[in-house]
């Protein structure tokens, strides 16, 4: 399966309707200019030494892509389950493979308009705002910034939920 | 290769079935054609058969047996009889009882039917004694046939290793055999030699990690001679050895894959190629031999083509020419002569422009000096001739005698060329033609000679007028001046003050008068030259300097992008090919072409950088190009004061294309070097015309003078200062052809296509795959047809018997039905039942399958032999592409010559700088990659290594000091060092400088080695002073890691006084890895075949418990076995034992590793992706690979996993920073478990280093004592009891020493009564548990102890 955000958003009606995947409790929404691809049937293969968030590498026609642990970031314990892959395409990056939960759905932000803000958690700087709703986290993240402060290999805690009195 | 006994058994009823068929067949009576396909068709089902089983030898013999079947299809009388004698299926019928029971009678049997059938083709005695061993290598009949030599491998080898060895190696020994041919026949160049040679080593190392001892032997005297050989012409004896050799080889491999007897010959030969290399290596080897060297192909056919037509006159080149300048002149000299014919065309008929007429001439010298260079004397003289009657055409129209003397000579020089070039009869008015040429000349010359003295005499004025006004308007109308010297024939009109031109005039006319009395001296020497030329030059240089003056240096603003992007995209490649030239040229390492060349070049960046508006580099090149061609047609040896400003010619042309690049302003030395280079064009121009005054006669006596030999004083005293220059002794050797096309592709396109070529070997993988599962199922298919066809015999003969019962029963009703309705006895005619029908159509449908079946066999082979040669195209494939990203280091070393020069101008020292192994290609990634590192060490060298002179004086050593930099290729990798005889580096005074700087503690042991690589810490630097060159503590860390980060390796060696070599081995590509597939922890993992020395197969029960440790005992040292997975992080399980097991053997730094693994899956050509831009420095990894099904393996670096296991065991404190040792610290701690038991010890090993700590165990308290003598524990966790010294006697010693105080106690025992925690409490015991224990609590006690020390740790330290 394979969609552009762009398109979609770009023939979208006033709703607001943007894609969101999810990484346990948390339904993370995929901002514009994302291109978003599930991947069937792929495995992930391990890869000595890395940093937690690296999952391992998966294959995809002929390419090696990384595999993100979302999960570890927001300090959860990845699933035992089978993993989903959503392959994350940013026209400023190359692409990377993000290990979700449930498969990708749209939501109207609409909906979002009675949530509230989840001021409990502290998150880290890629995460632009969450707000909670029907007992999910929807969380407004920047790819980008997520991407660019793993390539620059940040410190996991400065991508990770801060501690409580950790100055921002 | 042995066959179970199931498979034999298999084998042998289906011969056995066969022989029944044939035997079947003899008794009846067909036709020749029909007998003849029964018996093919049942050989080829054998063939299938044997196939399957991958029974090579009985495939050999149906084989050998078709052959001699389709022999006999001429013959229909003797094959018919051979078949009713039953000869076929006695022969297969002995096959089938040779498998199962080898015995000597039947072996005779089977003898005497071979030789008694008398096959067309023979087979004599050792043949079938071959067949018949290879049939049954069980047997020992076969031991009557010695061989002078073992040829087999070691019996302990591991399966899969045997296996990947035969996959691989038999190609790699065709290759090389093939190359060898070429080589002895002349026809390999040096690539090839190079490759045979790498290609023996590679055999060679194959085979000796198999054990094949023959062959690594072999193959190393053969490596021995094809290195030779690169660099030296082989004598043609040694030539013949070398193909007998090859052959040999290929028998070797023959017979170890056929099982044959090895070639006898073998013994023989490795003693004549150890010998013959021996000699050659001394140069002892017999002179007379003739010598066998590479010749283009032409070469070969025109020289056969000489000797056998007979020339009024000689046409052919010198013999000792070197062939690459021989193969440059004929891709170049052809096109040139070409050209030159068309343009006398052009001359005859009339419609030559001068500059056509001028172009003319000068293609005609350019023809004369190549075919002079390659001792084509005939050309030579046509073409001078030529040039002779083309040059007066450009002033003075041709008479039509002497426009039909150009005709017909420029058709012989075509044929001639023609003839050299195919060999065929050179033209044969050639000497007729050259006679009179000259003759025309001569009448020319005379015709000409009465107005030569005034035309010559206007001609000089008006050039010194138009070169002094030149010079002095060159500040005031810089375009007017640029045209000018475009062309200085050309007439312009120049308007000019008055004032200046007269000025002009008389400086023109000193310089007129004073060059005309050089010219009748003997030397060209006259100051008053240099004086007025100091005059005005002092003068431009004035005004340009000021014309320049805070001048940036940009592109002309209104260049198109698209043209701006080609000019830098291929400037930079000219600018290196130019000063590559002008450095060769300045120190007489020249050539015919390099003056010819660099003019070209000049001229092509004169072009491009006016297309731009680069008006600095036009101008600087404009010069060159002048100065070149001139000194092109007189190379003469150059005064040092030209050469050095050659030398800063090519400097200054680097740096204002940096310059410019970077929007910088003009280099300071820009104005003097114009300046300079103006002079010697203007001289060169006065020396070109007073030249042409001279006829042919008088130019030939000076010829040998040197006009460049000036003495001048005021151009020397000009130049800056600067160290002598000494040779840099670099080699170019191009990996293009010359003259050859190039195409400019960027890197990411290659990549892209080796990226599809792998997806080519991943697909054709996978169809063969596909092949193998499709020949399987037809087996299984053939099985149940066999099934079908038995139980169809079952059901006739069933049938039958029913049959005849119920005939029987019948009989009697039936014969007195038939004597009443049917004329016919019942024997005259067979009455068949429905069933029988049945089976009849039953039995066609089996005969049709097992046809069909046999042809798609058939189809299925011939897929899978394209699939052979598809895979083998692939593969040369992929080598083509990686070697389009190799580029040779000799592209690099312009900068680094520059660095040099650079380094020594600023530090007042002199070095004598030499590269060797300039020629050698790397990966493109790696080459840009080692520019900085080398500049960084370079740069190092000179500032902290060489000393001044005065210093060197005073160590006796010579003033200029050396440093050498070089690149060997050792396998695939590539070994860079760079060694100078400067000062040294003293290791105490580094190791004190880390103390006080604090990047190592006070009284940290380190050896005499890692002492010297504290200067790879960053920050480290021993300079006391920051000076501009060093001594910023930046530069070797940077280096370091930059080495590291190519998965190479640096090592340091230096001795105080001697001198300093740094050598760094790096891969020779990053792209393209042989590797080993491993299985690790379930994982698959590629490990590149360069960390690997051996792969070892060990026995089960042939590893040894040492200390909790296992151990192999190994070249006569016992070595612990670290396993890869705990290296990777990875699930550690436990080490069997009892299992027979590949173990990695591994050097690194002079010491051997063995590392466990799951298994080895295969060997395979990998291609490497990096982690980029996700990681760029992953510990002990160098990226991922994509193997077939989209298998993605992490490629490991096992020296850089090895290493930090190096460094951890050292427990070298180095700490770049807090964080980072705190971390290391937290990560790794060494824990001693000391029990008596070593289910305890092992229970507890296990236990605690998958949580991350080191577990080193004792065996009672007094090996404990002596192990934490050794070396520093974080905790020791002890049992109570135990021989010698007990847990609290031990704790007790503990607490008694200083060093061992604070450590950590943790008792695990059985005894849980308070007074044994109360006598533990005593002695210190921070920790008592009972057992069983569990991880957690254990777990928990240890956290809870080191915490509580780190804190009293803390506490002490405030």
């Amino acid at each position: 399966m394979q969609t552009n955000n762009q398109n979609t958003a770009a023939s979208a009606s006033p709703k607001k309707i943007l894609f969101c995947y999810a990484i346990s409790d948390f339904r993370i929404l995929v901002e514009i200019g994302l291109e978003v691809e599930v991947l069937e049937k792929n495995t992930i293969y391990p890869i000595p030494h890395v940093p937690k968030w690296y999952l391992g590498s998966c294959s995809l026609r002929g390419d090696v892509l990384p595999v993100i642990n979302l999960h570890s970031l927001l300090g959860l314990e990845i699933s035992n389950k089978k993993n989903r892959l959503l392959k994350l395409s940013h026209p400023d990056f190359s692409p990377i493979v993000i290990a979700i939960d449930k498969l990708p759905y749209q939501i109207d932000l609409n909906l979002l308009s009675d949530a509230s803000i989840n001021h409990h958690l502290n998150y880290p700087d890629w995460v632009i705002s969450s707000m909670l709703y029907q007992q999910l986290n929807f969380i407004f993240a920047d790819h980008s910034d997520l991407f660019s402060s793993l390539q620059k290999g940040e410190h996991e805690h400065l991508l990770m939920p801060k501690q409580l009195g950790e100055s921002s | 290769m042995s066959l179970d006994n199931e498979t034999k058994t298999a084998l042998s009823e289906e011969l056995a079935d066969v022989a029944m068929e044939l035997a079947e067949l003899s008794t009846i009576d067909n036709s020749s054609d029909d007998t003849h396909h029964v018996i093919q068709t049942e050989l080829e089902r054998l063939q299938d058969t044997a196939e399957l089983y991958g029974f090579n030898a009985l495939t050999d013999i149906i084989l050998w047996m078709q052959q001699n079947i389709l022999a006999l299809q001429a013959h229909q009388n003797q094959f018919q009889q051979l078949n009713t004698e039953g000869h076929f299926y006695i022969w297969i019928e002995l096959l089938s009882a040779l498998l199962m029971d080898y015995d000597e009678p039947l072996f005779i049997e089977f003898t005497n039917v071979v030789q008694a059938t008398n096959w067309p083709i023979v087979a004599d005695d050792a043949h079938i004694q071959n067949l018949a061993n290879r049939l049954n290598p069980d047997s020992d009949l076969g031991a009557s046939m010695h061989s002078s030599y073992v040829l087999t491998w070691d019996e302990d080898i591991h399966p899969e290793l045997l296996e990947a060895f035969f996959i691989e190696t038999p190609d790699q020994v065709l290759e090389t055999t093939a190359l060898i041919r070429q080589i002895s026949a002349g026809e390999a160049d040096q690539e090839a030699q190079q490759l045979a040679a790498r290609l023996a080593h590679t055999v060679k190392g194959s085979s000796a990690v198999v054990g094949i001892e023959a062959v690594a032997h072999f193959s190393h005297k053969l490596e021995d001679i094809l290195e030779y050989s690169v660099d030296n012409p082989l004598p043609q004896t040694v030539a013949e050895l070398l193909v007998e050799s090859a052959d040999c080889l290929e028998a070797m491999f023959d017979s170890l894959q056929m099982e044959t007897l090895p070639p006898q010959n073998y013994p023989v030969l490795l003693e004549q190629l150890g010998k013959t290399f021996k000699q050659l290596r001394l140069g002892e080897y017999p002179d007379d031999a003739v010598v066998v060297a590479y010749q283009p192909i032409v070469e070969a056919e025109s020289i056969e083509a000489a000797e056998i037509l007979e020339s009024s006159y000689v046409l052919a080149w010198d013999e000792d020419i070197h062939p690459e300048l021989l193969e440059a002149f004929f891709i170049e000299t052809p096109d040139q002569v070409f050209e030159t014919c068309l343009l006398i065309q052009e001359v005859t008929i009339g419609e030559a422009d001068k500059e056509t007429r001028q172009l003319a001439a000068r293609l005609a010298h350019t023809i004369k000096g190549s075919s002079a260079v390659v001792g084509i004397e005939a050309v030579a003289g046509l073409a001078y001739q030529l040039e002779q009657i083309l040059e007066f055409s450009i002033e003075t129209p041709l008479p039509s005698s002497a426009l039909n003397l150009l005709t017909q000579s420029s058709d012989c020089l075509e044929m001639m060329f023609e003839s050299l070039q195919h060999g065929s009869l050179p033209p044969q008015n050639y000497p007729e033609l050259l006679e009179q040429l000259k003759h025309c000349v001569q009448q020319l010359k005379s015709q000409a000679g009465d107005l030569s003295n005034t035309v010559e005499k206007a001609e000089a004025e008006t050039e010194l007028d138009n070169k002094t006004v030149t010079e002095k308007t060159i500040e005031i109308e810089p375009k007017i001046a640029e045209v000018t010297e475009k062309n200085s024939e050309t007439e312009i009109e120049i308007e000019t003050p008055k004032t200046k031109l007269e000025d002009t005039n008389v400086a023109a006319e000193s310089l007129k008068t004073d060059l005309e009395g050089a010219l009748d001296s003997e030397f060209l020497i006259d100051t008053s030259i240099d004086d007025s030329r100091t005059i005005s030059t002092k003068t431009n240089q004035e005004n340009t300097v000021a014309a320049f003056e805070s001048k940036i240096l940009h592109w002309s603003k209104t260049v198109h992008p698209e043209l701006l992007a080609a000019y830098l995209s291929e400037t930079p490649e000219y600018i290196i090919n130019i000063v590559t030239l002008l450095h060769e040229i300045s120190r007489g390492d020249i050539n015919q072409n390099s003056y010819k060349n660099a003019a070209r070049l000049a001229h092509t960046l004169k072009g491009t950088s006016t297309i731009v508006g680069a008006e600095t580099i036009r101008d600087i090149t404009s010069k060159l190009e002048f100065i070149l061609e001139q000194l092109s047609n007189n190379q003469s040896k150059l005064s040092n004061a030209f050469a050095l400003l050659l030398t800063q010619s090519a400097h200054l042309l680097e740096e204002l294309y940096a310059a410019s690049l970077a929007k910088q302003a003009l280099p300071a030395n820009y104005s003097e070097i114009a300046e300079q280079l103006l002079v010697w064009q203007t001289q060169l121009q006065y020396e070109t015309k007073a030249a042409a005054k001279l006829d042919h006669e008088a130019r030939q006596s000076q010829s040998s003078r040197s006009i460049l030999d000036f003495k001048l004083p005021p151009l020397q005293a000009m130049l800056p200062v600067v160290q002598p220059s000494t040779p840099f002794k670099t080699k170019k050797v191009s990996r293009a052809k010359l003259n050859e096309k190039n195409l400019r592709v960027p890197v990411s396109q290659l990549d892209e296509l080796l990226h599809l070529s792998n997806e080519l070997v991943s697909g054709n993988t996978q169809i063969r795959d596909q092949i193998h599962n499709l020949l399987q199922e037809r087996k299984s298919s053939n099985d149940r047809n066999e099934r079908i066809r038995l139980l169809l015999d079952e059901l006739e003969w069933a049938v039958d018997r029913q049959s005849i019962l119920s005939t029987k029963r019948m009989r009697a009703e039936v014969q007195q039905k038939q004597k009443e309705s049917s004329a016919f006895d019942s024997l005259e005619m067979d009455s068949f039942n429905e069933l029988h029908s049945i089976m009849g159509l039953l039995s066609e449908l089996i005969s049709d399958e097992r046809e069909i079946s046999t042809g798609l066999n058939r189809q299925l082979r011939q897929f899978r032999n394209q699939l052979t040669l598809q895979k083998k195209t692939n593969a040369e494939l992929n080598a083509s592409i990686l070697d389009m990203r190799m580029e040779p280091v000799q592209t690099i070393v312009p900068r680094l010559e520059r660095i040099i020069r650079e380094t020594c101008r600023q530090t007042g020292k002199q070095v004598d700088f030499t590269i060797e192994g300039a020629d050698l290609a790397i990966d493109t990634d790696i080459l840009k990659g080692l520019v900085d590192p080398l500049l960084h060490l370079l740069r190092n060298s000179i500032d902290h290594g060489i000393e001044s002179a005065q210093e060197r004086k005073q160590c006796n050593k010579e003033a200029v000091g050396n440093l050498a930099l070089s690149f060997v290729q050792q396998g695939n990798q590539v070994l860079l060092s760079i060694k100078d005889d400067g000062a040294g580096i003293d290791a105490e005074h580094i190791y004190q400088q880390a103390i006080r700087k604090g990047l190592i503690r006070q009284g940290t042991r380190l050896s005499y080695d890692e002492k010297l690589r504290l200067i790879l810490q960053a920050g480290f630097s021993s300079r006391e002073q920051v000076t501009e060159l060093s001594g910023r503590g930046v530069g070797m860390d940077v280096v370091n890691s930059a080495v590291k980060e190519m998965s190479g390796t640096l090592s340091i060696h230096s001795d105080v006084g001697e001198g300093t070599e740094i050598q760094i081995r790096l891969p020779l590509t990053l792209v393209a890895v042989h590797t080993a597939l491993l299985e690790v922890s379930g994982n698959v993992v590629a490990v590149p075949s360069s960390n690997i020395s051996l792969i070892h197969y060990l026995e089960k029960d042939a590893a040894k418990l040492e200390k909790g440790q296992w151990h192999i005992d190994y070249e006569e040292q016992s070595l612990e076995i670290l396993s890869l997975s705990k290296l990777l992080g990875w699930e550690m399980s436990e080490f069997n034992s009892n299992i027979n097991q590949a173990i990695l053997m591994v050097d690194y730094k002079q010491q051997k590793y063995a590392l466990s693994i799951d298994r080895i899956l295969s060997f395979q050509d990998i291609v490497l992706k990096t982690l980029q831009p996700w990681f760029s420095n992953t510990l002990g990894i160098n990226g991922v690979c994509l193997l077939q099904n989209d298998v993605v393996a992490p490629v490991l670096n096992i020296f850089s996993l090895l290493q930090d296991v190096k460094q951890r065991q050292a427990a070298i404190h180095i700490f770049h920073d807090t964080q980072l040792e705190q971390e290391d610290t937290d990560a790794y701690k060494r824990l001693l478990v000391v029990d008596d038991s070593l289910s305890n010890r092992k229970a507890l090993s296990l236990m605690l280093e998958p949580i991350g700590y080191e577990v080193m165990t004792a065996v009672d308290g007094a090996d404990a004592l002596q192990k934490v003598e050794q070396q520093n524990f974080a905790l020791i966790i002890t049992d109570l009891e135990m021989p010698n010294i007990n847990g609290i006697e031990l704790s007790k010693a503990l607490r008694h020493q200083d060093k061992t105080r604070d450590i950590p106690i943790i008792m695990v025992t059985s005894r849980s009564t308070e007074k044994h925690r109360k006598l533990a409490d005593e002695v210190g015991i921070n920790a008592y548990l009972t057992k069983p224990v569990g991880l957690d609590q254990l777990s928990n006690s240890i956290d809870h102890c080191l915490h509580k020390l780190e804190k009293n740790n803390k506490f002490k330290a405030n």
